[in-house]
């Protein structure tokens, strides 16, 4: 009996714990209630393309046309949201629709997404990844990232994080080349990637570390052949019949020129006929002894100047994955150690910006699918290539959309992936109503936009023939862009003396900058583009260099001051400026009434570049009985080019009118180059390349600058220009930090990779450390500003047009908002609004007579 | 069996003509520079070392004082040698540098893109000879007269205003104003079915006409000229109804040179009109041989140059053959 009252007692207790417990935990749930599903409307969004997608395959693609499928079959581990004031509201509506009005204007956050945590964990990694006490310190280097525990790829099958790095194995696969592996070297360094890539293969390297200042360090072996750094090193060898570090003339040029006679010449002429493939041979003393002898002639008198004249082949090591910097300590767990440091936490232990834009994702591939879209090489090559994510059979996807049908050359469908994770995440609720996504290429434009007028297709481009009738149109939206366009100006002398087209004139700054002055950029762009900007920097208005608080790297004062500069204008004691015409109180002034436009100046420049050739005819190869022919190299002949090369053709023209120079220019079109413009330009083989440029990268307006200074990225067009040996002098700003306030002698290359943190890595003499986050950021700004200046004042490219795009989106979708935000542009599919089903769009058309003309040139 | 000797003949001088055509293709191909263009975020060194694992370059060494690639270019012989180890084992490629099927197999994607081509053309075909060859028999029964003037003016129409300008009308008013057909062909491979016939109409209807134009002027031309032979007036006497007459004998002779013609201008669409599949969007091979010389996609340019080659020197026996048939007088192979 006692035993029951126990029992009863303990009940009761038992009881009266645990009302209140699940009592406080429904109230718990009461303060957080779950969002409500919306009665949102849903349909299918149709678009085209003029180039169909073939291979959106991570870890292959080629370009940026193909992320147009590949975009909506991946995901990230972080991704940018809109900022949404609470104080308005918050993000949800009470119905739980989004509250649009509590969007901020240019904010973000950035939120985890198919991870659910990141760390620092570079103090605490294996001691193999070799990391310094002080990188150690300042942290960035090796990061931990969580996986969520339901990632599910379309078909349902789990991932994991092993999946990740069998990914990164097959990215990497020196069998495969893969052309994405470079983003893992480049962009993101991992540890050891590029030697796993490179696996055992040999370069050919420059003997000179900086010109006329620090050389190789060599020793000749028992038979007389120099070797680097010991007797048995690397063989050190000589340019005989290629170009090398001295002059793009070979050795075996200047013999035959009479430079070097006698034995040397004797030595030179029998060597030639043993060169291996690169055109050299192995450097021995007698060699060496000529070389000297012709240095202390010619050349500046410098310590093993001779070396100018030299290269080593460099084998990169035999690695294997195990010692490339990513693995999976646990199931859900991957670990990422990196050469140079990511800064993708704030202090507070949340997530950076650069979280979401540098390392939002690793790739990759379902395992079982890839393995068996693995092909062979064929016969004559070693070439190991993959089908992976190239048709609707081979693709998987593990992203908020799938791939349910695809017909090459033709059309593609993507419709809801059901297994992706996020459709369940508070962050995402009633959002995607575009539940399908239709698109078909159309390469015509007309085609397009009767489509697009017919209510067949959802949105389209505004291209020249309808700008003015569209783009007041209230569906039209305005996008700022990266881009960067211009002018290139061919001016490598030795080559533009032995041309045939007679304009060595190109070689002389004056001329090129009097092209600068002539071109009303405003009245450039109103006639030649849709809605692009006038541009006068090499960076746009979209380059951010503080992204957390919206600073624009155009709108600081040393951007503008060094514009001001590059124009013709100076600035007074008391700290106006003046172009020489007119005064302004202070740089914010001139800059406003700066456009680039001075064709006065301009005539006086042709005048002097006029003077400076003729009386240097020979020096410029100019022959004052023939005109000076300047050729206008395109890759098609189209309507845009015809018109572009028309303007360039009268700016020309009306430059040299009333000069010395009046009928003496002829300018020419030629659309034959197709797709080799841009090497056949680099080789000289027309003179103005108009409309090309770079976009991209930006939150990174100093990295921006590889596209014209760092010649190993491969992509400057004034290959001619050594800025690995034009040296530049600049004080640093004062501060806190290494080489601050000093005035420094540094190479353009080297100036710029001290400023992007990667002197050391790129084996640059002075190894300054001047990354974001490791120098005041005002450090960084002046300095990025100074090459950019010197850049510009080259002229060898001069700067035109600025991105901004232009999108007349129809009337069944509408973007969330009109206001354009550098990292969510206007919402995307995730936020569209859907405003008629697909059955309400076909009678809304029918409404329409199938002609919504008049609906669209509306502008309110 | 002069016939069967003659056919012998023309097959093995085919399979010759077809070897050489190849051989010179491949050189000239071959010949071309290779184009390298490196993008930002790419690494230039990778794309020299897929071209030298693909055979195309060896000896690929950078050369930081110049910064230069240099490599030698693999033998064009030793290439063909490769070449055709592939396609005896029934490998034809894959797409290389034309960026609508990189990675994708050449072959697949030649099959999948025929159909398309072919179609429209035979449509096109079936179209416009009878309306054609109809329109020249009545213009040249009706020499001089009103109606004969009405089809030379119409003819001339046709034959002056570029196919772009066709093709735009009649995307304009058959497609976006009186929406009697779609803007584009329908996606798909359900080619045998009626929204997918509706949707080639106006690629048709835009191909045809100047066809038609081309069969009914050339029709009248021969016919007007065979109508005013002395056999004809033979015919007549012997009491043969003007019908008659023209049917079994003007007709036939005049068919001897028109025939030759439909054959050739069937083979020649083959290869697809660049201009109307572009602007209906036709998923055919139209762009797809020029675009292979332009990118350099070996691969493509290869199969496609055997085909058309072969589909051309192929057309060239039957249209011989086809003599024989049309008119008893010619023999072929005869001596």
């Amino acid at each position: 009996m006692a035993k029951n009252w126990k029992k009863v007692a303990a009940l009761a207790i038992v009881a009266a714990m645990a009302i209140p417990t699940v009592a406080a935990l429904a109230a718990c749930k009461e303060d957080e209630p779950e969002i409500p599903t919306a009665d949102l409307k849903q349909g299918t969004y149709r678009t085209y393309t003029s180039v169909m997608p073939s291979n959106w395959n991570e870890l292959t693609y080629a370009d940026n046309n193909d992320t147009q499928i590949m975009n909506y079959l991946v995901s990230s581990f972080y991704e940018y949201d809109y900022e949404f004031d609470e104080a308005k509201g918050g993000k949800y509506n009470e119905d739980g629709t989004i509250n649009a009005d509590a969007i901020v204007s240019g904010g973000f956050t950035v939120n985890y997404s198919a991870a659910t945590k990141l760390e620092d964990v570079t103090s605490t990694v294996d001691a193999k990844w070799g990391y310094t006490d002080e990188q150690k310190a300042t942290g960035g280097y090796a990061w931990k990232i969580t996986l969520r525990e339901d990632l599910k790829w379309d078909d349902g099958t789990p991932i994991d994080a092993t999946d990740f790095v069998y990914t990164m194995q097959q990215q990497l696969d020196p069998l495969f080349q893969n052309m994405r592996a470079s983003t893992y070297y480049t962009n993101i360094q991992v540890k050891n990637a590029r030697n796993y890539v490179y696996n055992g293969s040999e370069a050919l390297m420059s003997c000179m570390v900086v010109a006329q200042e620090e050389y190789q360090t060599v020793v000749a072996d028992d038979e007389g052949v120099y070797h680097k750094d010991t007797a048995d090193g690397d063989v050190i060898y000589a340019h005989i019949t290629t170009g090398s570090d001295w002059s793009a003339d070979p050795l075996l040029a200047y013999v035959q020129a009479g430079y070097i006679t006698g034995d040397a010449a004797a030595l030179i002429t029998s060597l030639s006929e043993e060169v291996n493939a690169d055109g050299c041979v192995p450097a021995t003393v007698e060699l060496v002894e000529a070389l000297e002898a012709f240095c202390a002639e010619y050349g500046g008198g410098y310590e093993n100047e001779w070396q100018e004249f030299c290269a080593y082949y460099y084998q990169y090591p035999e690695m294997d994955f195990s010692e490339v910097g990513m693995y999976s300590p646990s199931q859900y767990e991957i670990v990422v150690c990196l050469d140079a440091p990511i800064q993708c936490l704030k202090e507070d232990g949340s997530l950076s910006y650069e979280a979401a834009y540098s390392f939002a994702s690793l790739p990759l591939v379902k395992e079982d699918l890839y393995e068996s879209c693995k092909q062979e090489p064929a016969a004559g090559s070693t070439l190991w290539t993959t089908n992976y994510n190239t048709s609707l059979a081979t693709t998987a996807s593990w992203g908020p959309y799938k791939l349910t049908q695809f017909q090459s050359g033709k059309s593609y469908t993507l419709e809801r992936n059901d297994n992706w994770y996020g459709y369940a995440l508070e962050d995402n609720a009633n959002q995607y109503n575009v539940t399908k996504i239709e698109c078909e290429q159309i390469a015509e434009t007309n085609t397009a936009w009767m489509n697009f007028l017919s209510g067949g297709l959802d949105s389209i481009g505004l291209d020249v023939t309808h700008k003015d009738d569209y783009r007041n149109s209230k569906y039209t939206y305005f996008a700022p862009g990266t881009g960067s366009y211009g002018l290139n100006l061919y001016a490598n002398l030795d080559v533009l003396k032995t041309n045939g087209r007679n304009n060595g004139i190109l070689a002389i700054r004056d001329f090129r900058k009097a092209i600068s002055l002539s071109l009303d950029r405003d009245d450039y762009n109103a006639t030649t583009t849709t809605s692009h900007q006038t541009l006068l920097g090499l960076l746009g208005p979209a380059y951010y260099y503080d992204v957390e608080n919206g600073g624009v790297y155009r709108d600081t004062v040393y951007a503008k001051e060094a514009l001001l500069r590059v124009y013709g204008f100076t600035e007074n004691a008391d700290g106006s400026w003046t172009d020489g015409t007119n005064t302004y109180v202070d740089y914010e002034e001139a800059y406003e009434a700066m456009n680039g436009y001075n064709p006065t100046l301009a005539k006086e420049l042709v005048e002097s570049a006029y003077k400076e050739l003729t009386e240097n005819a020979e020096y410029y190869g100019y022959d004052d009985s023939k005109p000076i022919h300047l050729l206008y190299g395109t890759a098609a002949d189209k309507d845009t080019t015809r018109r572009d090369f028309e303007y360039i053709k009268e700016m020309l023209e009306t430059m040299v009118e009333g000069t010395s120079l009046e009928g003496k220019l002829e300018i020419t079109f030629d659309a034959s180059f197709g797709s080799a413009w841009a090497t056949d330009f680099r080789a000289g083989a027309y003179d103005i390349a108009s409309g090309t440029g770079f976009g991209g990268g930006a939150f990174d307006p100093s990295g921006f600058l590889q596209c014209y200074v760092d010649p190993e990225a491969g992509l400057m067009y004034s290959t001619w220009w050594d800025t690995a040996n034009e040296m530049l002098t600049f004080t640093m700003p004062e501060g806190d930090y290494a080489g601050a306030g000093e005035e420094l002698t540094m190479s353009i290359y080297n100036w710029y990779c001290c400023l992007n943190g990667i002197a050391e890595a790129k084996n640059q003499p002075k190894t300054y450390n001047w990354g974001a986050g490791f120098i005041p950021e005002d450090a960084r700004l002046e300095l990025t500003a100074k090459l950019e200046e010197v850049t510009l004042e080259q002229y060898y490219t001069i700067a035109c047009t600025s991105e901004y795009s232009a999108e007349v989106t129809g009337a069944k979708f509408t973007y969330i908002t009109d206001e354009y935000n550098i990292f969510m542009g206007f919402g995307g599919y995730r936020y569209m609004t859907v405003n008629y089903t697909d059955s309400e769009w076909t009678q809304y058309v029918a409404d329409h007579n199938g002609d919504l003309t008049s609906e669209y040139t509306k502008t309110n | 069996m002069y016939m069967f000797k003659y056919v012998l003949k023309r097959l093995g001088l085919l399979i010759m003509t077809f070897c050489i055509i190849m051989l010179m293709c491949f050189t000239l191909i071959k010949l071309l520079p290779i184009v390298v263009t490196v993008q930002i975020g790419q690494d230039a060194n990778i794309i020299y070392r897929q071209l030298e694992a693909r055979g195309y370059i060896t000896n690929v060494v950078y050369d930081s004082a110049t910064q230069l690639w240099s490599y030698d270019t693999v033998p064009i012989l030793k290439q063909l040698g490769f070449y055709l180890q592939r396609i005896f084992q029934g490998d034809f490629g894959i797409g290389v540098s034309m960026a609508e099927y990189r990675n994708q197999p050449v072959w697949d994607i030649f099959m999948e893109k025929m159909p398309p081509t072919v179609l429209i053309n035979v449509y096109s075909t079936l179209i416009g000879v009878p309306i054609g060859l109809g329109l020249g028999i009545f213009a040249a029964l009706k020499k001089n007269k009103w109606q004969d003037q009405v089809i030379s003016v119409f003819i001339i129409l046709l034959i002056s205003v570029p196919s772009i300008v066709l093709g735009l009308i009649v995307q304009y008013v058959f497609c976006f104003k009186l929406q009697w057909f779609p803007l584009t062909m329908n996606s798909g491979f359900d080619y045998f079915t009626w929204p997918m016939f509706r949707s080639m109409l106006p690629a048709v209807f835009s191909l045809c006409l100047s066809s038609i134009a081309g069969y009914a002027r050339f029709t009248r031309a021969e016919l007007t000229e065979v109508l005013t032979s002395e056999f004809m007036l033979l015919a007549r006497t012997k009491g043969l109804t003007r019908g008659q007459a023209t049917l079994r004998h003007a007709l036939r002779n005049a068919m001897v040179p028109i025939f030759p013609m439909i054959l050739s201008e069937f083979v020649l669409v083959l290869s697809g009109s660049l201009v109307i599949e572009r602007m209906f969007s036709i998923p055919g091979v139209g762009r797809l041989y020029l675009d292979s010389i332009t990118y350099q996609d070996y691969d493509f340019f290869m199969l496609l140059s055997g085909f058309y080659t072969l589909v051309g020197l192929a057309a060239g026996i039957i249209t011989d053959i086809s003599y024989g048939f049309i008119d008893p007088r010619i023999r072929m192979g005869a001596r």
